[in-house]
């Protein structure tokens, strides 16, 4: 009885379910990522369709309309897969699986540039390290020069 | 010579290839989860980018397709050929003599 009561008192709240195509805002999203394909990774067109359960997909295809990647949201999911299957990012964020499918695309000249920052990055780091490893060493050493006689009269 | 395939033959033969493995599909009574589950694939999404006519089936799994789909993999791989590369088809398989 106390069963039956619980479950007349229950009032169900259902989510509710997501639009079965892409609103504006993530379509404005998503031509970041065109954006950025097209710049250079050779994106020419964008396509929607639905899967068989009219979950929207998203295609970034290239010249030959073949698929670069495909986005999908699966109920509040966002899934990024590349021409073959793979796939590149899942997230309930859209913009970070934007994020990653754009990095995807880095320009050779913007990976060399990030390369370069990394190799200064790390010299500097090194640089400091050894600067201040070599200052605590003429640190100790001088101290050491101070208590070694006092030492050695204890002895 | 020119010999890049016509953009728009080409992607209406992969429309027609998804049309194909659709009805190859439905005839095996799955759904595209299904399949994709016996494709060992994580998502079903592939499927439908497939069957939209957006993607192609991998050569390295098309046996795999092949046989979830209750077909011969020679004669699937065979007519898939035919879809994404006709003039390789054309060649290998149709008297040119």
């Amino acid at each position: 009885m106390s069963n039956n009561l619980a479950v007349d008192n229950v009032i169900a709240f259902r989510r509710p379910p997501h639009p079965r195509c892409w609103s504006q805002a993530e379509l404005w999203d998503m031509t970041a990522l065109c954006a950025a394909h097209t710049r250079h990774g050779g994106a020419t067109f964008w396509s929607t369709g639905k899967t068989e359960r009219g979950d929207p997909q998203f295609y970034l295809l290239d010249a030959d309309e073949d698929c670069l990647l495909c986005l999908t949201r699966l109920d509040r999911r966002y899934v990024l897969e590349n021409g073959f299957g793979g796939v590149v990012a899942e997230s309930t964020d859209l913009k970070a699986v934007i994020e990653q499918g754009r990095r995807m695309v880095a320009h050779p000249r913007g990976i060399l540039a990030f390369v370069m920052r990394s190799l200064f990055v790390v010299c500097t780091c090194r640089a400091i390290l050894d600067q201040k490893i070599e200052l605590m060493m003429a640190e100790t050493g001088e101290q050491l020069a101070r208590f070694a006689p006092q030492l050695a009269a204890l002895v | 010579m020119h010999f890049a395939k016509a953009e728009p033959e080409a992607k209406a033969l992969r429309k027609q290839a998804g049309v194909w493995l659709k009805q190859l599909r439905n005839q095996a009574g799955l759904s595209q989860v299904e399949l994709a589950a016996q494709l060992g694939l994580k998502y079903y999404t592939f499927i439908s980018q497939i069957e939209n006519g957006f993607g192609r089936v991998p050569t390295e799994a098309m046996e795999r397709w092949a046989l979830a789909l209750n077909e011969k993999p020679s004669v699937f791989a065979r007519k898939l050929l035919g879809f994404y590369d006709p003039e390789l088809y054309r060649l290998l398989f149709e008297d040119v003599s």
